[in-house]
């Protein structure tokens, strides 16, 4: 970002302020084309939305660890039973 | 290895004849999801239970009734939704007021303080305090959980509507199309509450994971 080439006054750059209101609709694939090609194009100048981006990314694979981590936390007392009125109400 | 529960017919008949590995199945993969959305609704863990146990009663006996207009899941997340809806109200619980919504200064949790001006003659709307990257996910168990931990309050405490899509989406994995269907949102709407979402809880996690090693 530190050299000014001419190129950049033609195609003008998306403003990080601009930027940070549309990561989800980025990860989403809600961007209408144009406007995905100028995200992309920002991105790889720009440290600090990078970074945006990388951390959205990373909130969003812990968020997905929390539910591995209750799927072994089912309370044994009321899954066997519920399991047990299953069975007494739909016997196989 | 089993029937492919993952195939609503294959899971609704295997319900019907009594298949009891099919219910534990569900149960499995969907008790802790529906206690989760629940709780945006009641106000303690004893009455999300219930309204839980309940809808799995309403799955056990309506079973044979179940036409598949829509999936199984999502017919059983819509019975939830409506009996701790009816629990909650009943219970009169309201949130405060601040935590309904429309609280949010910016979309992104971003100072606008952090960019350049709109008149900058460089770079405007540009950043002016760019965030500092995070370090690397801790391998050690310890500092994960406790980071998970750190994401698990920050969702606790998102308003109510930004808490049920980021949930469903984010922790429960579905898809953008199943939880508008559930929660009857409009795409747009659901992208919203979702960056809201995420924006505070990246937010709540900033101080911990920026800090430098």
């Amino acid at each position: 970002m530190t050299v000014h080439d001419p190129r950049d006054v033609l195609e003008p750059d998306l403003p990080c302020n601009l930027f940070v209101e549309l990561v989800t609709d980025y990860l989403e694939g809600a961007l209408p084309l144009d406007q995905r090609a100028l995200v992309d194009a920002h991105l790889t100048i720009c440290v600090g939305c990078a970074t945006v981006l990388d951390q959205w990314r990373t909130v969003i694979s812990l968020a997905g660890r929390i539910a591995e981590d209750e799927v072994d936390r089912v309370d044994p007392v009321v899954r066997r039973s519920l399991v047990v009125a299953f069975s007494r109400l739909r016997p196989a | 290895m089993g029937a492919d529960y993952d195939d609503d017919a294959v899971l609704v008949a295997a319900l019907r004849l009594g298949d009891t590995t099919a219910f534990e199945w569900m149960v499995d993969r969907y008790h802790g999801s529906l206690r989760r959305l629940a709780l945006n609704y009641v106000a303690t863990g004893a009455v999300a239970d219930e309204v839980v146990q309940e809808t799995w009663l309403a799955l056990i006996q309506g079973i044979d009734r179940f036409e598949r207009r829509s999936t199984l899941k999502t017919w059983l997340y819509r019975v939830l939704m409506n009996k701790a809806r009816t629990r909650g109200l009943r219970e009169q619980r309201t949130r405060p007021f601040s935590s309904l919504d429309g609280d949010d200064l910016t979309l992104s949790g971003f100072d606008p303080d952090r960019f350049r001006p709109a008149d900058d003659p460089e770079w405007p709307g540009h950043w002016a305090a760019p965030p500092t990257p995070w370090q690397e996910q801790p391998d050690r168990h310890l500092e994960a959980t406790a980071t998970l931990d750190l994401v698990r309050e920050a969702v606790a405490e998102l308003p109510p509507n930004q808490r049920q899509v980021m949930a469903l989406r984010d922790i429960d994995g579905w898809t953008s199309d199943e939880v508008c269907n559930v929660l009857g949102l409009s795409q747009t709407n659901q992208r919203v509450l979702l960056h809201r979402a995420r924006a505070k809880v990246r937010l709540a996690l900033d101080p911990t994971l920026e800090s430098a090693t």
